[in-house]
């Protein structure tokens, strides 16, 4: 009994100690990791727009992306994402246009409010018959305050060290030792990731939290409602055909109730406006098998195929509803 | 079933548990239990081609009977001559069936004859051609009267079909393992330890280098034409070391599994990038595979009997057939022959059994001259490897023609460094453990070593889950 105590017990300090090294010095990461650059990619619209040699033909058909990772092909080529397969198709169709752009600036850990920034960024300068948004449900996660500098924090004295001595107790002190240990982390986001896998989620989990945001209306969702809304209001006046298209996670298309709380409240606002097109990704693709659209089993980022299908739903909107293929 | 399955971890602790726990007394019940565990395992793949497993070994059971009761030697040769035209009428079917078909148009269309003929759809049974020479091992021995045939069908069933060695081998002699189905297994605790120490370094070799080395080396054989010659030559070291990591990884694996149910399984891999010359690495090499074809064919061929003519002639042969073995692909055959002609220098100098010891035993470096010959019998075979990884001939002679170029003292342009000090530090280890059966077999007690044996267990650990490319993907050597 001793001994199997004992290995166990080094066996956790090797896994901290290791955990540790590799976080520290991110070893074998170039075999493990598809690197996502983190920038809005250089397209030609992109460099024409950023050259201010954009040709202003009122019969072209111009297209903008918004988005994060999900929609910018996080693991995956630009090539094959989903403005590429979209410009592919608009390009091979027969449409009511001299020449099509589409204007990627969607980009990775973008949240609602990058989003609408970069909206307002280039919506006057690129001029575009249709606005896709490729939302993700941690669209609401991060700082969603819109103010001139974000970076100073509240003077409510909050944070500040009291005077005097601190006593902790020993569970406190067992607290202290288990949040800063690298493994504990390591084994519980693994955990989550598997169970996840199945179908569960862990109660108080940052997934949990997030899920609870939506269906509780908590202030993060409010607040990215009224940033969601400025982008709609301004399209709807400035006749911009507006597609949102709520990304799946492919990993998890066996598993959807996950996030039904989440994709409720989600279609619930967006359905207010008759003019926002919203498709709904968890039913497009109900009934398809995760390992045929997913990047990893942990990883809820699509694969080409999902880039290509995500692509053609859209297409078909366009086409169907747009004037330029009326 | 793969081994780097969540399925297999379910798997084998439960079989574990029935047939330590459960089936225990009886040991016809527990080899029972290997027949049920080992079809469940095989019909994960495909159920289908259970029949095959099946209907071999029926045939061979009943001829193995038929021998012992037939006198006549003319009688006795046309049982031992239906088992092999039966077992190796399947692998050729299923395996080269399209090979010849395709062959046989080429040749005729060269000389100036149209012919048409459909080639196949064959599904590849996973394992045929290791449970095939497994079998008819068996039957030969029993014609031969090294052994006497088995009374009992189910664990001659259990031999033919045993989970852990199955699909990938090693390819177990009838001699040396269905003797152990008919004798009460005891749990050893020190035995199965072991066992579950070389599983994990199988899983070690496969998840973590030979799967990693696969994202390398498939780049580079997709990109050769693009590539510099340094890079080429990386992407076959890489491929050596994934090609060694993954099958011996394998066999790792299966002989920890049958030593966790009390079973000894010959040797298959013995540090083969260790070996100072082609015929060593050969002795070190898929060991079960070579002694086959050594006892199977050479022997019977007339072996190193008669002039050095006989000799090279049976050496060609038996590279050739070897190479032939893995695939039905002119890449495997040149493969084959190039080792032979790797051989060829050795067996006329007669120097083709100089290194029988181990390198270096009782030093801790080789020597200089060790060092090079090392160095130079990993190039041949890495050179050899480029046929065996590549999807014709036409591109390996290409990739070899771009490797020795200029560009080869190039700087290359894939170049993981973090990847390559693993992968040193893996040679380093096996070098270190080079006289033991696997590197994780602890032998000695010595004072102290209580408390580094399970910090290394865990350091593999933890590398596996940490830096293991993982997604199931399959044993190279199943395709064979």
């Amino acid at each position: 009994m001793k001994k199997t105590i004992l290995y166990i017990i080094l066996f956790c300090l090797v896994g901290e100690l290791m955990i540790r090294f590799d976080k520290s010095y991110t070893f074998m990461e170039e075999s493990r990791v598809v690197k996502i650059s983190t920038d809005i990619e250089l397209t030609p619209e992109f460099e024409l727009l950023q050259n201010n040699s954009f040709p202003e033909n009122q019969k072209d058909f111009r297209i903008m992306v918004l988005g994060d990772s999900y929609i910018h092909g996080g693991g995956i080529e630009f090539k094959d994402n989903f403005s590429q397969n979209l410009k592919a198709m608009i390009n091979a169709s027969k449409g009511n246009f001299d020449h099509s752009w589409v204007l990627d600036i969607s980009r990775p850990d973008a949240n609602n409010l990058d989003n609408k920034r970069s909206y307002f960024q280039f919506v006057n300068r690129f001029n575009p018959n249709v606005v896709i948004i490729g939302y993700n449900i941690n669209d609401i996660d991060g700082n969603l305050v819109e103010k001139e500098s974000n970076t100073e924090l509240p003077d409510n004295g909050k944070g500040v060290k009291t005077s005097g001595s601190e006593t902790v107790s020993l569970i406190g002190k067992i607290y202290k030792l288990v949040y800063a240990s690298e493994f504990i982390h390591f084994v519980l986001r693994k955990s989550h990731d598997q169970l996840k896998s199945f179908g569960y989620t862990i109660p108080g989990s940052k997934f949990d939290l997030t899920i609870k945001s939506y269906s509780q209306n908590k202030e993060n969702w409010k607040q990215s409602k009224k940033l969601l809304k400025d982008i709609i209001l301004h399209a709807e006046q400035n006749d911009i055909q507006l597609i949102v298209y709520n990304f799946p996670e492919t990993n998890h298309l066996e598993h959807q109730e996950l996030f039904s709380g989440a994709n409720t409240a989600i279609k619930a606002f967006f359905n207010e406006f008759p003019s926002v097109y919203y498709l709904d990704g968890s039913i497009l693709f109900n009934g398809e098998k995760s390992k045929d659209f997913r990047l990893s089993k942990y990883d809820g980022h699509p694969n080409e195929k999902a880039h290509k299908r995500m692509a053609k739903d859209v297409f078909d909107v366009i086409q169907e509803s747009n004037k330029v293929y009326q | 079933m793969l081994f780097n399955s969540i399925d297999f971890a379910f798997f084998l602790p439960i079989i574990f548990i029935l047939y330590w726990y459960v089936f225990n007394r009886n040991l016809k019940l527990q080899n029972f239990l290997i027949v049920a565990a080992s079809y469940v395992f095989y019909g994960w793949w495909d159920w289908r081609f259970l029949s095959l497993i099946l209907f071999s070994t029926i045939v061979d059971f009943s001829i193995g009977k038929a021998l012992k009761n037939t006198h006549k030697e003319k009688q006795r040769k046309a049982l031992l001559w239906t088992s092999i035209l039966v077992n190796l009428g399947f692998l050729g079917f299923f395996k080269y069936y399209n090979f010849f078909l395709d062959n046989f148009i080429s040749a005729f269309t060269f000389f100036g004859h149209q012919i048409s003929a459909n080639s196949l759809n064959i599904i590849l049974p996973v394992g045929i051609s290791f449970y095939t020479f497994q079998t008819l091992s068996y039957t030969i021995d029993v014609y031969k009267k090294k052994m006497e045939p088995t009374e009992d069908f189910i664990s001659f069933t259990a031999f033919v079909s045993f989970f852990p060695q199955l699909v990938a081998g090693p390819i177990e002699r009838a001699s040396n393992l269905l003797p152990q189905f008919f004798k009460k297994r005891v749990f050893d605790k020190t035995k199965a330890i072991d066992g579950l120490h070389q599983i994990l370094w199988g899983l070690f070799k496969k998840i973590v280098i030979a799967d990693n080395c696969a994202t390398y080396a498939n780049e580079i054989f997709a990109n050769y034409h693009d590539l510099s010659g340094s890079t080429l030559f990386l992407g076959g070291v890489f491929f050596a070391f994934q090609i060694y990591g993954d099958f011996s990884g394998y066999s790792d694996i299966a002989i920890g599994t049958a030593r966790l149910f009390g079973f000894d399984l010959m040797r298959n891999f013995a540090y083969p990038y260790f070996s100072r010359d082609i015929a060593e690495f050969w002795r070190r090499w898929h060991i079960s595979l070579s002694t086959w074809f050594r006892d199977y064919l050479y022997i019977p061929l007339g072996g190193s009997r008669g002039g050095m003519s006989q000799k090279i002639k049976n050496t060609f042969i038996i590279f050739i057939v070897s190479g032939f073995w893995h695939g039905a692909n002119w890449t495997f055959i040149i493969w084959g022959a190039l080792n032979a002609i790797y051989f060829l220098p050795l067996l006329l100098s007669k120097n083709n059994r100089n290194n029988l010891d181990i390198i270096a035993k009782n030093n801790i470096f080789p020597s200089l001259k060790e060092f090079f010959q090392v160095a130079l019998t990993f190039i041949l075979t890495t050179i050899a490897w480029i046929f065996f990884r590549s999807d014709n001939v036409g591109m390996a002679v290409e990739y070899l023609a771009h490797m020795f170029s200029l560009s080869l003292i190039d700087y290359p342009s894939v170049f993981p460094v973090d990847f390559i000090i693993l992968i040193l530090l893996f040679i380093i280890f096996e070098w270190i453990s080079r006289e033991k059966l696997h590197p994780l077999e602890f032998k000695t007690k010595k004072k102290g070593s209580s408390i580094y044996r399970p910090i290394i267990v865990s350091l593999i650990i933890w590398i596996i889950i940490l830096w293991g490319a993982f997604g199931n993907k399959e044993f190279i050597y199943f395709q064979f």
